[in-house]
């Protein structure tokens, strides 16, 4: 059985009183979830929130969910939502979106070669995706943070596939200007382009 | 950079870069792309922007492997559930079983080493595929602890399992390495000879080795709802240093310039439908009212119907604290009637309800406990049934806080039927906090310390545990432990 058939499955018994169902779903979809929300959000605490936010959400309105897309994607669409929610009340109390958390675990494998250089440029790059306006983060965020198709992306934010692939190359050639101004880009996006590269 | 053509859509490089262009657009953009050098170095731009954004993405916390139990596909869907129930004898994972599986390999390798060397064998049998596989490792690469990338690969299901492990060895045994090592890995079970086993220690264990993430989260979110709600939730000393381990503790009180929040009795037995409402015993009538609303729209949800194991256990306060204790235990008898009564909408509901005479309490309520008299409930729920409960909570609107602990696992409790007709817990062999073992231990339920207050406790809403449920039931729990506020004196 595929996974959306057994969703789906599953879903019917958390709703007809087999609620032992939806530790299964959390478990089944909560790092895909967290992963998304720290992609957006840049850091765990938030990305925590948000992840629990979603399941509460996604437990509280079950019966809403129609089927017509995966309930991964449905997931994702709660994400985005409540992602952009928190980013907006943060901003409107004077929040600072720019604390930028990299995996110091990560970052020293993917370049053992200067390992604290490619930290300072893995949070300039966060930064530059935090300037960009919301439309276009989530799409950096979806596409190419989180490896979704066009498809998906389209059924997560309910817009025509065109527009998303004409919004993302907006969205690109914005945050290469931004990477720019932050300093990478004559280090990274011209000069220095080998670095890094597998 | 040359200009770029004029009637060429440069959106389609973007999904050319991506893959997203069907054979005839992607030919189209490679025409174009031939003719125009400024199309090509705004193809080379985005390319570099890309790259940029994968270093970004490998540095992300994806790797994490704290609550990962499994293999997961692209999409981050768990491949293979790891929630099915262990009753196999190998898949127990005990030293013994560990010890039998090691050496019915060893034997298994000898008879294949003194038949392959035995001067009768025959020739017929001297294939390669029988004697190299024999030589093969079988299982000592995934019982290697730490060795996350072998256990990955072993687990079926995942993309490079197959051909992984091919030698000869019984399924079952490899199933069972695999199994025991990443139990082992994201269990670690404290030993239960260990009697200095705090709270604390759980609490750090969650965040390194919980199976979810989730639980380490309630308090923050409770505290959230809080804030939205304008009040002003008060965490003690030790709490702060809790969370300074596990979570942001965010803009919290201590000790007593803490606000209180008034929390009559009244708002709980009010809040019960099978209860006429009391007359307000303070001004915040308007929050009682909320309550009440809240309850009955509950009820008509009927959210409660769908919990399956709740379990309810009490804490009682030293009678020589006169009346500040009879209220103290007045508010808790209310509370756990409330959440027992939200909650017993479904007849076959299994739930009992416990007392925890006098100051036994998790060791980091103990500051309060102590100082305060500050009363909590302690519950225990079932892991599928966590997410509706905190529900309730978060509906009840009560000024509370929720601390739960990692994933009871291996639960098993007996019960029994006193001569009072009531129920209660005989043992918790198989949990992981030695706290709560003494916590909830018979000893404790049915024979106060001197001195301490009887035991209260629901023993008729217990009744709808069947004789055969009441057995045993190895049930996987959350322990929820609320901690309410209770009127300051006056």
């Amino acid at each position: 059985m595929d996974s959306n058939a057994e969703d789906t499955e599953w879903i019917e018994q958390i709703l007809s009183g087999e609620p032992a169902r939806f530790s299964q779903l959390v478990e089944r979809y909560e790092r895909a979830i967290f992963a998304m929300s720290f992609s957006m959000l840049g850091n765990r605490q938030d990305a925590e929130d948000v992840t629990q936010e979603v399941f509460f959400t996604a437990y509280n309105k079950l019966r809403s969910f129609e089927g017509r897309s995966s309930l991964l994607t449905w997931l994702r669409r709660i994400t985005h939502n409540l992602a952009i929610d928190l980013r907006r009340r943060k901003q409107s109390r004077g929040g600072n979106m720019q604390q930028v958390e990299t995996d110091p675990i990560a970052s020293t494998v993917t370049d053992p070669v200067d390992p604290l250089v490619l930290e300072e440029d893995i949070a300039r790059i966060r930064r530059s995706i935090d300037a960009l306006p919301e439309e276009y983060r989530s799409l950096v965020v979806m596409r190419d943070l989180e490896d979704l198709d066009y498809a998906q992306i389209a059924s997560i934010l309910e817009i025509p596939i065109g527009t998303v692939r004409s919004r993302l190359h907006r969205a690109r050639l914005e945050l290469k200007a931004i990477l720019e101004r932050h300093g990478l880009g004559e280090k990274a996006i011209g000069v220095d382009s080998g670095r890094g590269d597998r | 950079m040359n200009s770029l053509p004029e009637s060429f859509d440069e959106s389609l490089l973007t999904a050319y870069l991506d893959g997203e262009l069907s054979p005839t657009d992607a030919a189209s953009v490679q025409a174009a792309l031939a003719e125009s050098p400024a199309l090509q170095q705004m193809l080379l731009e985005l390319t570099r922007v890309r790259e940029l954004l994968a270093r970004l993405k490998q540095s992300s916390p994806a790797s994490e492997r704290s609550y990962i139990h499994g293999p997961w596909n692209d999409d981050g869907v768990l491949l293979r559930p790891t929630t099915e129930k262990q009753s196999s004898w190998w898949n127990s994972p005990s030293p013994l079983a560990n010890l039998a599986a090691s050496l019915l390999i060893f034997l298994s390798f000898g008879m294949i080493a003194w038949w392959s060397f035995a001067p009768f064998r025959p020739i017929a049998m001297e294939t390669e595929s029988f004697s190299e596989s024999a030589r093969r490792p079988s299982v000592a690469p995934a019982a290697q602890p730490g060795n996350q990338a072998s256990i990955d690969a072993s687990v079926p299901g995942s993309a490079s399992a197959p051909g992984a492990f091919d030698a000869p060895v019984p399924s079952a045994f490899i199933e069972s390495a695999t199994r025991e090592t990443t139990a082992a890995l994201s269990a670690q079970p404290e030993s239960h000879s260990n009697k200095v086993s705090s709270d604390l220690t759980l609490a750090e264990k969650a965040d390194s080795n919980s199976p979810s993430m989730l639980e380490n989260r309630f308090v923050a979110f409770l505290n959230q709802q809080f804030s939205k709600k304008g009040l002003s939730p008060r965490v003690d000393e030790g709490d702060r240093e809790l969370n300074a381990k596990r979570i942001d503790p965010g803009p919290v009180e201590s000790g007593a310039s803490g606000a209180f929040i008034p929390f009559p009795v009244e708002i709980l037995s009010a809040s019960s439908s099978t209860q006429p409402a009391v007359a307000p015993a303070t001004p915040d009538e308007s929050r009682r009212s909320r309550s009440q609303s809240v309850s009955s729209q509950s009820q008509q949800n009927d959210k409660a119907s769908d919990i399956s194991h709740f379990y309810v256990f009490q804490n009682r306060l030293p009678e020589s604290n006169g009346k500040s204790s009879e209220a103290s235990n007045g508010v808790i008898d209310g509370f756990a009637r409330n959440l027992i009564q939200e909650f017993q909408t479904d007849g076959t509901r299994k739930q009992v309800a416990g007392a925890n005479p006098g100051g036994r309490v998790p060791e980091r309520f103990a500051p309060a406990f102590a100082s305060e008299g500050r009363p909590y409930v302690l519950l225990l729920v079932s892991d599928s049934d966590w997410p509706a409960i905190v529900l309730k909570l978060r509906e009840l609107g009560f000024p509370l806080e929720v601390d739960t602990a990692p994933r009871v696992t291996g639960f098993e409790a007996k019960w029994s039927r006193s001569e009072t007709d009531e129920w209660t817990i005989q043992r918790f062999p198989s949990s992981p906090s030695d706290n709560l073992s003494q916590l909830l231990a018979k000893d404790e339920t049915k024979q106060p310390a001197a001195g301490l207050a009887a035991p209260r406790s629901f023993g008729s809403k217990a009744q709808n545990l069947s004789e055969s449920e009441a057995n045993s039931k190895e049930i996987a729990f959350r322990r929820i432990v609320v901690l309410l506020q209770k009127e300051p004196p006056k």
